[in-house]
């Protein structure tokens, strides 16, 4: 094990969200089973006061391991100048590459699992008689386990990691002519898919950006009765779904290689280290997408006679909130494009 | 009301918009690229293992491996002008054409997984082949090509 700051901060998060979440497992399911609409008003307000306790572990557990997935790379960095080889995050990573896979995969799943529920609890909150209960504590059971199986696994990979020997880095991998990011759209464009990249990438940012403006101003006029709503979110969602996509493939092709001014470096770890206010960029293009998901996961979980107006409320803003996103960090971008 | 509540909204998007461009503008005003790092991959340099490619605009580029540089050179042989590498033994930069290029199990930049070495005497070169169970591979660098 590698012992730093970062690694007692990062263990100790682990270990108190993976202890609570046992609990928060259990309770979740219990609270799920007892509330039933036909209770009488006595039993759901005596259901409600033992829910806070849960609420409030829930939300301690769930802000944490909002946290922990930024954390979880500021740990991995800390960790390069002690791995002979490792030039990023990417040669950390290459000691045992399977599981910090797996939590790669696994903390944005759990980050955006966590800012739904936030935001279903938040609408159900506002609601008077609780109508989201049962939902919201449901979705709260798969989340615990989530973040019990994230937390095991934070242990067992930085218990585990280990200094001895050497590692190769991102040049003997992300630099090949067979990389996965190159390989890709090579097949679809063909040999210069490079003058493509940043046109498709605009144009899918910039396609979002206006879609949830307009969606901000659109959410409110749409007629009740009708599935329009749930139309606009899904399509919301499956642009930013295209958008990350193109968005990837940009980033390691063209972006990257362009801010780090190494152009035939296509590392965005390393991007993230040599050019600093690249993390922003990316903490602002993870929200700008993940936030019309969360539009689509709200209105999926959230719909209910008693909350559509807060809910359109919601969806409104969530829409507002990913146009700024993502406006910002395609600014970002472009001063750096222009300007270097 | 209606007024009220965008302006509301619409002063910390501005906000966060205009810290995003600011942030921007400051790392690029702050960020000049390190002269000691290698000009494919950003990695440190380590001056026994330097190769530098001087190109036909007058500009120089210094790479941390042959890895890199060999990389870097498949691309844009046309460009360069002069190679230059660095014997491992006494730090002496050569040009690459009479340098001895071995190819062993030693990694000399870990980073790069870069096996190959760089010696000025061929008996050097011989006995390190020997020794690592290496062979003399062709110079990478020819401009003839």
């Amino acid at each position: 094990m590698i012992l730093n700051v970062y690694t007692i901060i990062m263990l100790f998060a682990s270990a108190l969200t993976g202890i609570l979440a046992i609990p928060a497992w259990f309770m979740s399911y219990r609270m799920y089973a007892m509330w039933k609409q036909s209770l009488h008003a006595e039993a759901k307000t005596d259901i409600e006061n033992k829910s806070y306790l849960l609420l409030l572990m829930a939300t301690v557990i769930v802000i944490i391991k909002l946290l922990s997935w930024p954390f979880f790379y500021v740990t991995l960095q800390s960790y390069v100048p002690e791995i002979r080889g490792a030039m990023c995050i990417f040669g950390v990573t290459q000691f045992d590459p399977s599981m910090s896979n797996a939590l790669q995969l696994l903390k944005p799943l759990v980050f955006f699992l966590i800012g739904g529920w936030l935001l279903l609890n938040q609408l159900d909150r506002r609601a008077e008689t609780s109508p989201l209960f049962r939902r919201k504590f449901l979705f709260l059971h798969l989340i615990s386990f989530m973040v019990i199986a994230d937390s095991v696994g934070d242990f067992i990979y930085f218990a585990g990691l280990k200094t001895e020997g050497s590692v190769a880095c991102c040049t003997t991998f992300f630099d090949l002519p067979e990389r996965a990011t190159a390989l890709l759209p090579l097949s679809i464009l063909g040999a210069e898919y490079e003058r493509y990249m940043l046109p498709a990438y605009y144009s899918f940012n910039v396609m979002l950006v206006i879609f949830m403006a307009v969606s901000y101003r659109g959410v409110r006029n749409i007629a009740p009765d009708k599935n329009n709503i749930m139309g606009a979110t899904l399509s919301g969602a499956v642009l930013a779904a295209l958008t990350a996509a193109v968005t990837i493939f940009a980033m390691f092709e063209v972006i990257a290689p362009r801010l780090m001014k190494l152009p035939y470096h296509h590392c965005i770890y390393c991007m993230w280290q040599y050019v600093p206010d690249s993390i922003l960029i990316t903490a602002l293009f993870i929200i700008g997408v993940f936030l019309p998901c969360w539009a689509l996961l709200l209105n999926m979980l959230g719909r209910h006679q008693e909350t559509d107006a807060t809910l359109r409320t919601y969806i409104m803003n969530i829409y507002f909130a990913g146009a700024v996103s993502l406006s910002a960090s395609l600014l970002m971008v472009t001063l750096h494009l222009a300007l270097e | 009301m209606k007024a009220h509540i965008m302006n509301r909204k619409a002063a910390p998007a501005a906000v966060i918009i205009a810290v995003s461009a600011v942030v921007s503008l400051l790392t690029i005003i702050l960020h000049k690229q390190s002269v000691s790092v290698c000009s494919y991959d950003g990695e440190d340099i380590m001056s026994i293992y330097e190769v530098n490619i001087k190109i036909k605009n007058g500009g120089m580029l210094r790479f941390c491996s042959v890895y890199c540089a060999e990389a870097w050179f498949r691309e844009n042989s046309p460009e360069a002008a002069s190679v230059t590498v660095t014997d491992e033994l006494t730090g002496e930069k050569l040009d690459a054409s009479l340098a001895i290029f071995v190819e062993s199990d030693v990694v000399s930049v870990a980073a790069t997984n870069n096996r190959i070495h760089v010696f000025k005497d061929e008996y050097q070169a011989r006995e390190h082949a020997k020794q690592y169970n290496g062979r003399i591979v062709d110079n990478p660098f020819s401009l003839s090509k």
